[in-house]
């Protein structure tokens, strides 16, 4: 699948990332994240820090072509994502306040 | 931003950690009329692998019935039975000063917390023989509850502490990062409480990935002792269907006693446990354990499926099988979306295992027993500090079968009040800002480093190294083989490079940190179980299956000596159980005949 994501530095542009994950309806949205942070661009900032996955914190929320979703529960079931952070409180790119 | 301290705090108790264990310190000081700053990497009251509670916690039932008036409690389940239980399923080397702790002043907190839960209108649900059940949600907003209705408490959120500030021989304060703004903060303190949870060092994960051993890590850096830590739990996790991995949905199903299966390997021979072992699977979390015993060595072997775990064959009728779902439907319908576990969805696996007759599940590592040396009153062995929850170790011995949350709430608590009794008579932090920007210097040179490890490399290489030699079953070469690649991974680390340099929420700086103190953990864990040369507990040896009272009566302690490790071992504080007078027995004799498992998943 094709995902393209909001980056904020240095300014705001979209990178565009294509993960190997069959669009089956299986993998996550986090899956998402992290495949491409762990093997694409360890730059990408999204929530990671305090991470249940099992859609128990709601803190992995972001907008997945145009509506706000739990990243962690949501699956990343298109050819084509686009990322973006959930609301205008941007700390760097899909991780907000 | 700046590369330095840019601000220092003032605050009498400083608890680090936002879960059961750092909320109920929090709350213990400030009763004790002490100025509390509670800081915590994940979300205060929503972070941890407090929010991950899957099922329940629990107090004796004869204090339930006559101190608490629940009638509906087992009376005849008493403080003394609670005792004997924690010690036998901990295989004797339980600090019984610790358990004592546990099992008198747990009633009284434990039906605080029940309290907070109705306040906030989200009642826990009782069984026997006096257990509340609820989700790890509903646990974080009883502990809210708890904190917003006790005054003199601030607390603030997304700031990880980095490193223990000392002050001579003891410790007053901490370098702290503010994730969200990359600034360094120094927090100055007369007294600090570690309650950071545990430290996973393995792929699978069914923790909340805050789980990295922080706390047990730097007090080990700043001296104190640490213990116990090769002992580490691991329970039947979810490999499949893959939008749950991770998930303890499999425990919860295989509890369920309509659920009839086998566990087989990948090639379908099955792997039995004795009847008479197999019984306690519905009416004890004992059977966490016995699915290392039994199931474990296959995952530690070739044997193991494609995706590292065991295969349960489904040998239930349909009817058996359906009634299973349905009555784990019927037991969480009170918490969650209906026909959802947290928000796996029950019907979707049982669709999968109705179909294929199968379910791939990994064994994956809950919780940790060890870490730092405590004693009753929650003090380290370093003034000033004290830590509480699973960030600590003594109550459990060598394995867990009662509560990790009653342990988080009511160690916590103490240890809130008992740094609060210290702060009334220690000095004030004399810390300069000095010590915090030595330490925010050293970590901020990272950023120069070019052409090294990247972090992401790094963690795939460490959780390797644990996955084969760490996991439920070990031996000594591996052991050693995992010392030494940790020692060199360690180095390797040494120049690790983050690419991106900008310090607001730093993935890769945050990931290189997390990962220094996992790997510190995990090697003291390799150490430990290395020395322990004989099976006890959660620590399974293949060279060495049976439990050496003669020797290993003991727990490990290991202590910084310049940049090296120092183990030792001593014998478990006594108490009202005397230790077993038989010096060598076959492992799996302890377990049919020593009346292990207590009971706390009747209902
Ligand atoms: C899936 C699962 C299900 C479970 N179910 C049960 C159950 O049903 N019953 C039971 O008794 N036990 C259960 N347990 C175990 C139990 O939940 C934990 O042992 C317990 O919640 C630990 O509480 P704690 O407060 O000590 O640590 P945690 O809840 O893990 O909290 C640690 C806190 O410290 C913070 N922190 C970590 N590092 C730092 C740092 N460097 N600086 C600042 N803050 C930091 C974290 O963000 C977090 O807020 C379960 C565990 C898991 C993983
Ligand atoms: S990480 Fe907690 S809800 Fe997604």
């Amino acid at each position: 699948m094709k995902v393209k994501v909001l980056r904020t530095l240095p300014e705001e542009h979209y990178d565009e990332f294509t993960v190997p994950f069959p669009t089956d309806g299986e993998y996550t949205i986090m899956d998402v994240l992290r495949y491409i942070s762990e093997n694409i661009d360890p730059t990408l900032a999204y929530f990671s820090h305090a991470v249940c996955n099992q859609g128990i914190c709601g803190r992995c929320a972001v907008k997945c072509n145009g509506k706000v979703v739990v990243a962690c529960i949501t699956h990343a079931d298109c050819e084509e994502l686009v990322l973006e952070p959930k609301n205008n409180k941007v700390v760097k790119d899909l991780l907000c306040q | 931003m700046g590369n330095t301290v840019s601000r220092i705090i003032e605050t009498e108790i400083l608890v680090v950690g936002g879960g059961g264990a750092g909320i109920s310190a929090a709350i213990g000081a400030a009763r004790s009329g002490a100025k509390v700053l509670l800081v915590s990497k994940g979300q205060v009251g929503n972070s941890g692998n407090t929010i991950m509670i899957g099922g329940s916690f629990a107090m004796d039932g004869h204090s339930a019935y006559y101190d608490y008036g629940i009638k509906e409690a087992d009376k005849d389940f008493t403080k003394a039975d609670l005792y004997e239980s924690i010690i036998k399923d901990g295989f004797y080397i339980n600090d019984q000063n610790m358990v004592e702790q546990f099992v008198e002043e747990s009633p009284a907190i434990v039906y605080e917390v029940v309290k907070w839960a109705e306040e906030a209108g989200k009642p826990f649900d009782f069984g026997l023989p006096a257990t509340w059940w609820m989700s790890g949600r509903m646990m974080g907003s009883a502990l809210k509850q708890g904190l917003s209705s006790t005054p003199g408490i601030e607390h603030i959120s997304d700031v990880a502490v980095l490193e223990l500030l000392s002050d001579g021989d003891r410790v007053s304060g901490v370098l702290a990062l503010e994730l969200n703004t990359g600034n360094f903060v120094q927090i100055n303190a007369k007294a600090v409480v570690l309650a950071t949870g545990g430290f996973q060092p393995f792929s699978l994960k069914s923790t909340n990935s805050d789980m990295t051993g922080d706390g047990v890590a730097m007090a080990f850096r700043a001296g104190a002792k640490v213990a116990d830590m090769e002992f580490l739990l691991f329970l039947l996790t979810a490999l499949e269907p893959q939008d749950i991995v991770g998930s303890i949905l499999p425990l919860m199903l295989v509890t369920m006693p309509t659920f009839k299966y086998v566990a087989t390997d990948r090639d379908g021979n099955e792997l039995t446990m004795p009847s008479q072992l197999k019984e306690m699977e519905t009416k004890s979390e004992i059977c966490k354990l016995l699915h290392m015993v039994y199931y474990g060595k296959t995952v530690s072997s070739d044997k193991k499926t494609d995706k590292g775990g065991i295969f349960l064959k489904i040998i239930g009728t349909e009817e058996e099988t359906n009634q299973a779902f349905d009555e784990t439907v019927e037991l969480f319908r009170k918490f969650y979306k209906e026909g959802f576990y947290h928000h796996n969805d029950i019907n979707k696996v049982r669709r999968m295992c109705l179909e294929k007759g199968t379910w791939e599940v990994g064994l994956g590592n809950e919780y940790s027993v060890g870490g730092i040396l405590v004693n009753e009153k929650m003090e380290t062995t370093v003034k000033g500090l004290f830590a509480g929850g699973e960030c600590a170790s003594g109550v459990f011995g060598a394995n867990r079968v009662a509560d990790a949350v009653t342990e988080m709430l009511v160690q916590g608590y103490r240890a809130g009040i008992t740094a609060a009794e210290y702060a009334k008579t220690a000095p004030a932090c004399g810390c300069g800002a000095d010590s915090g920007n030595a330490v925010a210097e050293k970590l901020m040179k990272v950023l120069d480093n070019e052409g090294g490890i990247l972090v992401n490399e790094a963690v795939r290489k460490f959780e390797a190294i644990s996955d084969k030699y760490l996991n439920c079953y070990r031996d000594g070469e591996g052991l050693r083989t995992a010392i030494k690649q940790y020692e060199e991974l360690e180095k390797e680390l040494e120049n690790a490079t983050v690419l991106c340099k900008d310090m607001a929420y730093n993935t890769e700086l945050m990931g290189l940190i997390a990962l220094k103190n996992r790997l510190l953990c995990s090697k003291l864990a390799a150490y430990m179980a290395e020395a322990r040369k004989e099976s006890r507990g959660l620590h399974l040896r293949l060279d060495y299956p049976d439990i050496d009272n003669k020797n290993y009566l003991v727990r490990t302690i290991a202590q910084k000596d310049g940049e090296d490790i120092k183990l030792s071992t001593r014998e478990p504080i006594p108490g009202k159980i005397a230790p077993p007078d038989y010096d060598t027995i076959e492992y799996e004799r302890y377990l049919l005949e020593t009346g292990i498992g207590l009971e706390n998943l009747q209902d």
